[in-house]
């Protein structure tokens, strides 16, 4: 099959059976959307765009938080061969000053000739338009009256489809550029006979937050030019709930779904007894679990939970992706249990070896592997001169192929070093094993003292250990701020405040006792001092920036905790305002 | 405001605060769930569902922004017993 651009795919998919279902907090239909009726919404949108004035090749900011709205205007946009370019909605209404400073950076340099909106927040995004040069109007989406366009815009191949901007610094982004090539490549690659293997019976659910690549790539386009369909659930009904997913998954006889791992933790936390007696998991064949670094253990506690409710491991299909390579980069085979490499973890950070552990008394490190590369694309692990190391042997994952993103926006600079050689430099470290991939950490997260190299999520799993330590909020890194050699500094949150006097001391001493590394300092930080990035992975250069900077402790340095988790729920309270407030009009008027 | 203690709602509302609160400090009316009690974004949901489950209400999305202090979570809850009460 021939690549097709994303209006295409959608005109399409009109002719077939999907579309998206949305569900209401209890997981119960609200309304359904099938791809021909998406159509019609889009093709209206899009001649609304065009009457606001915007020409195609044009790029337009998109900040929609709710998901029925979202998707129409962003294939709306698609389709009159405009570029969209998702942002996260605000924070909180009356914080907007804080999230205008944030949004400023990314919006000035996707040089975006228009922000759409929703009415309630067109009132505070009004600032947009004076601040950024580029733009030239802020459109509410409730406001856009125009002619339909009879069909999509004809658009390239090699034409962007949007733009992706990554999680990290805000103060500067990087927008990630994808043509309808790239995303072409990379949703037949995930539904296809390699991938997913999706058919007419399948029914994806999805509570991932449309902003984050695996909730609109992976649960939303990819079954667009699949012609299946989709669930959508709040994902702060999943976060106040978590029984909610499992048994939407149970009621709409879903079969494909996926989260990133604290999602399967939270299930295995979280769910009652009297939840679980409703579940009726058999049907789920594929569990994805991806966007933050994948667990063994999580996945054997929530396999063995749930077993009673029809679960199969074999449904689990851990994966690796990044927004670069437009989201999947390896899949492992269908309806397989997760495969785990026990290996040495001394060898793996000294030698930078794979290796089997020769007797019970070496440390060992846990992995799953996260499978092969689709056809057509390659991956392969190489030393920091860019040679190509056998497997077994850690180094950086480089990437190759029809997903490889065209580089990043207006930032040659960063493009050349991320396609250096021809290859994409993915940062991450892992090792090939019988041809699949395991992840072993970031290049620069790596901590090196003495010639030896640290991960540190090693450092961090050890630390997780100590029972007063809260789950999940541990960061190690390597610093030279002091001068000297690398120092290993540990942060941590207690999990009760006051910490205890010698939490630090047991920090250290099970770090010790795990992996064998003697770390310079732990620090203990008030709760809610330790950052996480959207796809969940710990901030650690944030938190060593704050280290060097001396204001780690500072009780005020408290921002964002966990971003996904944070950003889904403010999301998703604004829209419920912008709910409460359209509920609220609709009364006055008839009031009157 | 109402003294948490003053109705069973406060009391029952103080109960499961205390039971989900992993810090060995005095629950009281004004205590705010983040800030005092040490709550993150996640489990100040697993406080609502726990609520909605001690009660048998619903919290609706756009009143949990409001519930920032014990005495406002146990405030929704008697509101939203009273919608119920109403015929």
């Amino acid at each position: 099959m021939s690549p097709v651009t994303l209006p295409e795919a959608l005109a399409a998919a009109a002719g077939g059976g999907g579309g998206y279902e949305f569900l209401d907090e209890r997981g119960e239909p609200a309304s359904s959307l099938p791809f021909s009726r998406l159509l019609d919404e889009a093709l209206a949108v899009a001649g609304g765009l065009r009457d606001a004035g915007l020409q195609p090749g044009e790029t337009v900011a998109l900040i929609v938080p709710e998901p029925r709205d979202f998707l129409t205007t962003f294939l709306g946009a698609s389709c009159a061969g405009l570029v969209p370019a998702p942002l996260y909605p605000p924070v909180r209404l009356d914080q907007f000053e804080a999230y205008l400073r944030q949004t400023m950076p990314a919006v000035t340099i996707s040089r975006a000739a228009a922000v759409v909106t929703t009415t309630p927040l067109r009132r505070v995004l009004g600032a947009f338009q004076s601040n950024v040069p580029t733009v030239r109007s802020v459109v509410a989406i409730e406001k856009l009256a125009g002619t339909p366009l009879d069909e999509v815009a004809p658009v390239g191949l090699d034409d962007p489809v949007f733009l992706q901007f990554t999680s990290g610094s805000t103060s500067d982004p990087k927008g990630v550029v994808l043509t309808h090539r790239n995303l072409a490549a990379n949703v037949t690659a995930i539904a296809g006979p390699d991938g997913l293997r999706l058919e007419a019976a399948d029914r994806g659910v999805s509570w991932l937050p449309l902003f984050h690549d695996m909730g609109l790539i992976g649960m939303a386009l990819t079954v667009l030019y699949a012609g299946t369909w989709t669930e959508f659930l709040s994902p702060l009904a999943f976060l106040k709930r978590p029984a909610v997913w499992l048994k939407a998954i149970t009621r709409t006889r879903g079969t494909i779904s996926f989260a990133p791992n604290f999602a399967y933790d939270l299930c295995t936390r979280r769910v009652t007894p009297r939840e679980m007696a409703e579940l009726d998991l058999s049907r789920w064949r594929v569990a994805g679990c991806g966007a933050e670094p994948v667990r063994a253990e999580t996945l054997a506690q929530f396999a063995k939970k749930f077993a009673d409710a029809g679960f199969r491991a074999e449904a689990f299909l851990p994966c690796y992706g990044m927004a670069e390579h437009t989201l999947a980069v390896t899949f492992p085979p269908l309806w397989r249990e997760p495969r785990v490499d026990v290996v040495d973890a001394g060898q793996l950070s000294t030698a930078h070896r794979a290796v089997t552990p020769v007797n019970g008394q070496s440390m060992r490190a846990e992995l799953v592997s996260c499978g092969r590369p689709f056809p057509g694309h390659e991956v392969r692990v190489a030393d920091s001169k860019g040679h190509q190391l056998p497997e077994r042997h850690v180094g950086q994952i480089l990437l190759k192929g029809p997903s490889v993103f065209r580089g990043y926006l207006n930032r040659d600079d960063l493009t050349r070093g991320a396609l250096a050689g021809g290859w994409l430099h993915s940062g991450d470290l892992g090792y090939l094993a019988d041809g699949e991939l395991y992840i072993c950490g970031r290049v620069k997260d790596t901590i090196i003292v003495n010639g030896r190299n640290y991960y540190p999520q090693d450092l961090e799993q050890a630390a997780g250990d100590v029972a007063d330590v809260r789950r999940g909020r541990a960061v190690a890194f390597g610093t030279q701020a002091g001068g000297g050699r690398e120092q290993i500094v540990v942060v941590v949150e207690p999990a009760q405040a006051p910490a205890a006097d010698d939490l630090a001391d047991r920090v250290r001493g099970r770090i010790a006792e795990a992996t064998g590394v003697l770390v310079d300092e732990v620090v203990v930080v008030p709760t809610g001092s330790i950052p996480k990035t959207t796809s969940g992975k710990l901030q650690r250069s944030r938190v060593k920036q704050r280290y060097e900077a001396g204001v780690l402790h500072h009780p005020r340095d408290v921002t964002s905790r966990v971003r996904l988790v944070g950003h889904v729920m403010r999301t998703q309270l604004v829209y419920a305002r912008a709910h409460a407030a359209k509920m609220l009009k609709g009364w006055k008027g008839k009031g009157r | 405001m109402t003294p948490l203690e003053a109705d069973q709602v406060g009391r029952d509302v103080l109960g499961v605060v205390r039971r989900l609160c992993r810090r060995p400090v005095d629950v009281v009316a004004h205590s705010k769930l983040q800030a005092d009690l040490g709550f993150d974004s996640l489990q100040t949901l697993e406080l609502v569902a726990a609520l909605e489950d001690e009660f048998g209400v619903t919290v609706p999305l756009e009143r949990m922004p409001q519930i920032q202090t014990v005495g406002e979570a146990a405030a929704c809850v008697r509101s939203l017993l009273a919608e119920n009460a109403r015929p």
